[in-house]
């Protein structure tokens, strides 16, 4: 009985058979294709990736040795600026100090006078200053 | 009437020159002999004759004249020291900036190096997958071979068992 009933069956499904093994075939290699899409997908995803990072960090790299170019420049200018207001404070310094210097020296020489207004002391102090002939009245030494 | 104008003109520019040439005579070869002798200082009183012409100085004026004259050599190292002093800074300026450029090219670079490299170790790593991963063709060719006469077969026994 049972197996009327299975050869009814085969019966019925052997006309259908080619159809549906060269649907499955068919089937199978669309699937097989699909797999190897998506597995070459996922690799030059995984591969871009990647390269992505090493470029990324490439980059990171090179804008920070900018940024230190950057901060070393100002800090180059900064010094600059200091280098140049030392020397000139230090230029200052000196030249009031010789100013100083030449008031006192000034001073001096007028005090000579004011000692000897004949001028005698004061012609030989400026005869040795700049290496002049002093010539004097007749009578004086 | 020509004789005469001939004569006078001539005469005008005879005695002329000779004109000319006494004043070139009388100048002095040495008019200013103060100028040219020693340097000669001296005191002076007021209203006392001066022993020879010249410049009269103010004590003041004398002292300030001789104090700057005295002092020049240290004015003058005061001022070379600042302008060596300020080309040395500036040099020095220039010296840390082309370091300073110098360091950043070479950090530049060597990220850009390293870069590469790692792209070339990728890119060597997939070559060798690659050539590791090449099908053997003989056996490849054997199993297409072998698959090609299975489906052959198969379709074939479907189709005559099919058609029965």
């Amino acid at each position: 009985m049972f197996l009327l009933f299975l050869e009814k069956i085969w019966g019925r499904l052997r006309p259908h058979v080619p159809t549906v093994l060269i649907t499955l075939l068919f089937v199978t290699v669309c699937y097989a294709g699909y797999l190897h899409v998506k597995k070459m997908d996922e690799g030059i995803a995984k591969k871009l990736q990647e390269m992505q990072k090493i470029h990324d960090d490439e980059v990171a790299a090179i804008k920070d040795a900018q940024k230190v170019e950057r901060e070393q420049h100002q800090a180059n200018i900064k010094q600059l600026q200091k280098s140049l207001e030392d020397i000139k404070t230090t230029y200052d310094a000196k030249l009031l100090e010789l100013e100083e210097k030449k008031t006192e020296s000034v001073n001096g020489l007028i005090s000579t006078w004011q000692v000897d207004p004949s001028g005698v002391a004061m012609a030989k102090k400026l005869g040795e200053i700049l290496k002049f002939n002093v010539l004097l009245p007749e009578g004086t030494k | 009437m020509k004789k005469l104008f001939s004569a006078l003109t001539l005469t005008c520019f005879t005695f002329s020159t000779a004109l000319h040439a006494e004043e070139a005579a009388k100048l002095p070869t040495d008019p200013l002999p103060e100028a040219t002798g020693p340097a000669v200082i001296t005191p002076l009183q007021k209203s006392q004759p001066a022993p020879f012409a010249g410049i009269l100085f103010s004590p003041r004026a004398a002292a300030v004249a001789g104090t700057e004259i005295l002092n020049f050599p240290q004015r003058l190292s005061i001022e070379v020291e600042k302008a060596v002093k300020d080309v040395e800074a500036k040099k020095q300026f220039e010296y840390n900036e082309l370091n300073t450029v110098c360091v950043s090219d070479k950090t530049q670079m060597q990220a850009r190096i390293d870069a590469n490299q790692k792209r070339i170790n990728v890119l060597e790593k997939d070559l060798q997958d690659a050539q590791d991963a090449v099908p053997n063709r003989w056996a490849w060719f054997g199993l297409g071979a072998a698959a090609g006469v299975a489906v052959t077969v198969g379709t074939v026994f479907v189709v005559l068992e099919s058609t029965k």
